[in-house]
């Protein structure tokens, strides 16, 4: 290796995506998109061709878009809507606001992460059910759960119901789409660890992932893929704390923090 | 502390050991008194400067002067990135588009928030350091050949673990690698400013890259892998320490985006000439109706 790797760069813009002839049109992975993707395809099934290169048909786009309402909650408790709601009572711009609130719902308690490494999880779980048995995937969840002390993809903070399963299960099925094997595998965990009396659930991002899998996707792209998830949710936050007075989104007043530091002291 | 409202239940509370905000008497959205880590605010703003305010809310104590010369000294040198580097490139795109400008700085601090050189790296590399990556609680910095214990931990640990993250592992140790193909000059030059100022877990670094260097493909400590060694020697998290590292870049990403700022588009890189785009996707011209 040397520089010469870069400079084979240098002032070199190599794409497999697409391009914008200055003056002309433009494609995304070889469609055109101003004389066919924007009459025959919508944003949904041009967002999944962004992230896979390939177009998919309409039921699944609409199946992925179904997923993106089920779980858009404009309530700013949640914490990315809340960031959205913090930055809007700060009157910050809009793009940024919502950028900070779809950044932060990469975490690892809800979220990005949280649905790529259930994607990764359920697809070992995956491999020791239909290789192995039943048996091997108990005992593979046990093990897990003794060494991690939880599972991406099952629990959830507050509520032990989920009320988002239903409803994409019905979309789902008017679509003509049926669950596959992830997700028999995601509740089949969900049965084991419910008879251990272990009372944790099979939640939304654990379910998305399934589907996700079952439809093909792998997961670095079911990560991208859900970057938007929550996006309906975050802008009626943003909004409604930018348009009421500046500073009165849950004003925190000093004695409602706990301080459990050192005691007053004097410099050194 | 005056109080003007009823108990909360704990559990509906910020709770923190950092700052404590004591409200005056007649509004409690107003502090009339604030201490940090016990310190009243204005003493220590009337008595210290800013670096030692960082080493303080990290770490819950001033630093010694010793300390803070290093924090002073590592954060100088990695003050600006220079206009090459994509952090930096980032606030310059945003500058010359007339982004809002608070967007300039912080575009600039999430790209160099990367695994690539990033803060993602300098964390990465203080979590091997330290022996947290990968966690082993067999093995002990006091045993003999503990540097190869460590590069060996991490290669089997990329090999299993590297697709278990959004962002992945790095492929080689994080801290070590090459610089544009060749050693990492910067790494000499930050060693030289530092002088004996380094500790022990630096001495852990050199004795890795020695380790490595001897190797088929040999490759050497890097600017991230000699900042992350320093911040562990000071004292850092990983976590602060990935803070810090944008953070002291943030000088030269803010003015190199704000000296874009006044410029016309054209006045500023687009790489327009065909000749610079090269498509190499496929060459079907597909049609979604035909879907």
């Amino acid at each position: 290796m040397s520089w010469h790797k870069f400079a084979d760069h240098r002032d070199r813009i190599v794409s497999k995506s697409g391009e914008w002839i200055i003056g002309g049109g433009s494609t995304l992975h070889s469609y055109n998109i101003q004389q066919d993707l924007v009459q025959n395809a919508s944003w949904m099934q041009c967002m999944l061709l962004s992230v896979t290169g390939k177009l998919y048909p309409t039921n699944i786009a609409t199946f992925v878009e179904a997923l993106f309402v089920v779980t858009g909650y404009p309530d700013p408790r949640l914490w990315c809507n809340r960031v959205g709601a913090l930055a809007g009572s700060s009157q910050c711009s809009a793009a940024a606001s919502i950028a900070t609130s779809i950044s932060s719902a990469e975490g690892m308690v809800y979220g990005g992460q949280a649905i790529y490494k259930s994607s990764i999880f359920l697809q070992k779980a995956h491999s020791q059910l239909f290789d192995n048995g039943g048996d091997a995937l108990s005992l593979f969840v046990d093990d897990y759960l003794s060494q991690k002390k939880t599972i991406f993809g099952f629990g959830r903070p507050l509520t032990n119901t989920e009320e988002r399963i239903h409803p994409i299960i019905e979309k789902a099925l008017s679509l003509g789409l049926n669950e596959g094997r992830y997700c028999l595998v995601a509740k089949n965990i969900e049965s084991y660890l419910q008879a251990r009396s272990k009372n944790i659930i099979l939640n939304f991002g654990g379910y998305i992932a399934a589907w996700l899998l079952d439809l093909g996707f792998k997961s670095v792209q079911i990560y991208h893929i859900q970057t938007l998830l929550f996006y309906n949710g975050m802008v009626p936050c943003y909004i409604e704390a930018f348009e009421n007075e500046p500073g009165t989104f849950l004003p925190i007043a000093c004695e409602d923090i706990l301080y459990e530091g050192v005691e007053e002291r004097e410099l050194p | 502390m005056p109080t003007f409202f009823p108990p909360r239940p704990k559990r509906e509370s910020i709770r923190t050991e950092i700052c404590h905000e004591i409200s005056s008497a007649t509004n409690p959205f107003v502090a009339e008194k604030t201490l940090w880590h016990g310190y009243d605010s204005e003493k220590l703003s009337e008595n210290y400067g800013w670096t030692e305010m960082l080493f303080l809310m990290a770490q819950g104590e001033l630093p010694t002067p010793e300390q803070n010369h290093l924090l002073n000294k590592l954060m100088a040198f990695l003050a600006n990135p220079g206009p090459r580097d994509a952090a930096v490139r980032a606030a310059m795109n945003c500058g010359v588009g007339k982004t809002p400008l608070p967007t300039i700085l912080t575009t600039g601090l999430t790209v160099r928030g990367g695994m690539a050189e990033g803060a993602m790296h300098v964390e990465a590399a203080m979590r091997l350091l330290t022996g947290q990556l990968p966690e082993n609680k067999e093995r002990t910095n006091s045993q003999p050949n503990y540097a190869v214990q460590l590069i060996h931990d991490y290669r089997e640990f990329w090999s299993v673990h590297k697709d278990d993250e959004i962002v992945p592992w790095p492929e080689v140790l994080p801290g070590f690698g090459l610089y544009y193909g060749e050693r990492d000059e910067r790494t000499e030059k930050l060693l030289v400013i530092i002088g004996d100022e380094g500790g022990e877990v630096l001495s852990l670094a050199l004795e890795i890259e020695a380790a490595l260097s001897e190797g088929e493909s040999p490759v050497y400590l890097t600017l991230p892998g000699v900042v992350a060694a320093m911040l562990c020697d000071l004292g850092f998290s990983p976590e602060h320490g990935a803070g810090i590292y944008l953070i002291a870049g943030s000088a030269g990403i803010l003015a190199h985006g704000i000296e874009q700022l006044p410029r016309n588009w054209n006045e500023y890189p687009f790489w327009a000439d065909p000749s610079y785009y090269h498509y190499e996707g496929s060459s079907l011209s597909q049609k979604a109706h035909d879907l």
